[in-house]
């Protein structure tokens, strides 16, 4: 199942991203999936904000970058996430998980979210979003945020 | 920057021009007088934020209620930290949301140190680059409820860089409240679910 399939059958109603290459081969599918609305920001930590203003308004967005995004963003997922409680959830592309290449952008995605105290899961690498679904939902009934790591190559 | 409004007078002519019902998302040095003004349920006081992030937050808000006015206040040195923004903005084409920029040339809330670049930094041409629909400057005299309810009245996203006294004394940023409790009240109205007792 593709991203944008994945996203709108779990309810989302925008994704907000900065594309890497891994997740970057889903743009066409994902602006063409009914339903859903890709929004591209400029620097990620505006991704976590603009995220929060739409959960304000009942939207459901689903936020996705690459993990080195995620660091650029924290002071950002911080104040959405830990100051406001939103349930935010977000696609995070771990470079090089696949490779056991040595990159601190890998070796840093797990310690980081647990210093964000933010739960976390792992989709198997590929093409296929089918998981994501159930995640998203179980994060939705959960009312929880929460981040589903997707290991990628050297991207 | 010498010349310029105080706050307060901003603060008075953004509630004299907006149209109602509108939201109004007030930060850093602009939160202390909207708070000591009343806001209306409507409104959020973006505090504690993460510094740069007023705009992202308020076009959200502004693509989830198309039908609202959404008008952020944002601080020089904030917007200055995350200018790519405004491309966002434009890109996004929320034509609800206003940006009124609080041109003290300070970071006021932090004791008044001055903001990078200062007056070489022309807000009102790095929006227009940005490829803003709408982007003008309070000229000086000018009176700022006209200038408003013209960038209430715009079609389409657009900004209006106010000239702002920087003062000595300004009140330190203090949150008005437990913030996640604030914005779940705020999210409910925004959903149409307004808690029991919220006018
Ligand atoms: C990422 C980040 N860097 C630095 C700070 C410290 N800080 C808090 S408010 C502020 C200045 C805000 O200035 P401005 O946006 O111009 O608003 P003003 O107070 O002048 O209205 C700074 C530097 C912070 N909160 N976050
Ligand atoms: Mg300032």
């Amino acid at each position: 199942m593709d991203l944008g399939k994945a996203a709108s059958t779990a309810g989302i109603t925008h994704v907000v991203w900065i594309p890497d290459s891994s997740l970057g081969r889903w743009a066409a599918a994902l602006e063409r999936t009914p339903g859903l609305r890709l929004l591209r920001v400029a620097r990620e930590g505006e991704a976590w904000a603009l995220a929060l203003g739409l959960y304000a308004t009942g939207a459901r967005p689903l936020v996705v970058m690459q993990c080195t995004g995620l660091y650029e963003s924290g002071d950002s997922l911080r104040n959405a996430v830990l100051d406001y409680g939103a349930p935010l959830v977000g696609l995070i592309g771990v470079r090089n998980a696949t490779t056991g290449a040595s990159d601190s952008a890998a070796s840093l995605a797990e310690p980081f979210l647990r210093a964000f105290h933010l739960p976390y899961r792992w989709l198997e690498p590929g093409d296929d979003f089918s998981a994501l679904t159930a995640m998203v939902d179980e994060a939705n009934r959960l009312r929880r945020a929460e981040i589903f790591l997707y290991p990628e190559g050297p991207a | 920057m010498s010349r310029g409004i105080s706050i307060e007078a901003l603060v008075d002519a953004v509630e004299a021009a907006r149209p109602r019902p509108s939201v109004v998302v007030p930060t850093m040095s602009a939160v202390h007088p909207y708070v000591a003004r009343g806001l209306s349920p409507w409104d959020f006081a973006y505090l504690p934020s993460s510094m740069g992030q007023a705009v992202p937050f308020a076009l959200g808000v502004a693509l989830g209620r198309p039908d609202l006015p959404v008008c952020a206040l944002v601080g020089d040195g904030s917007l200055v930290m995350n200018l790519g923004c405004l491309s966002t903005a434009t890109e996004a084409a929320a034509r609800n949301l206003r940006i009124v920029v609080v041109r003290n040339g300070v970071y006021q809330v932090t004791g008044g140190q001055a903001v990078v670049g200062g007056e070489a930094v022309d807000l009102v041409a790095v929006a227009r680059g940005c490829g803003l629909p709408h982007a003008w400057r309070l000229e000086d005299g000018a009176d700022p409820v006209v200038a408003l309810r013209a960038l209430f009245a715009a079609d389409g996203c657009a900004l209006l860089d106010v000239p702002v006294t920087p003062v000595d004394d300004a009140p330190p940023a203090r949150s008005p409240g437990p913030a996640a409790a604030r914005f779940e009240r705020w999210r409910r109205r925004l959903v149409g679910d307004p808690p029991e007792g919220d006018a």
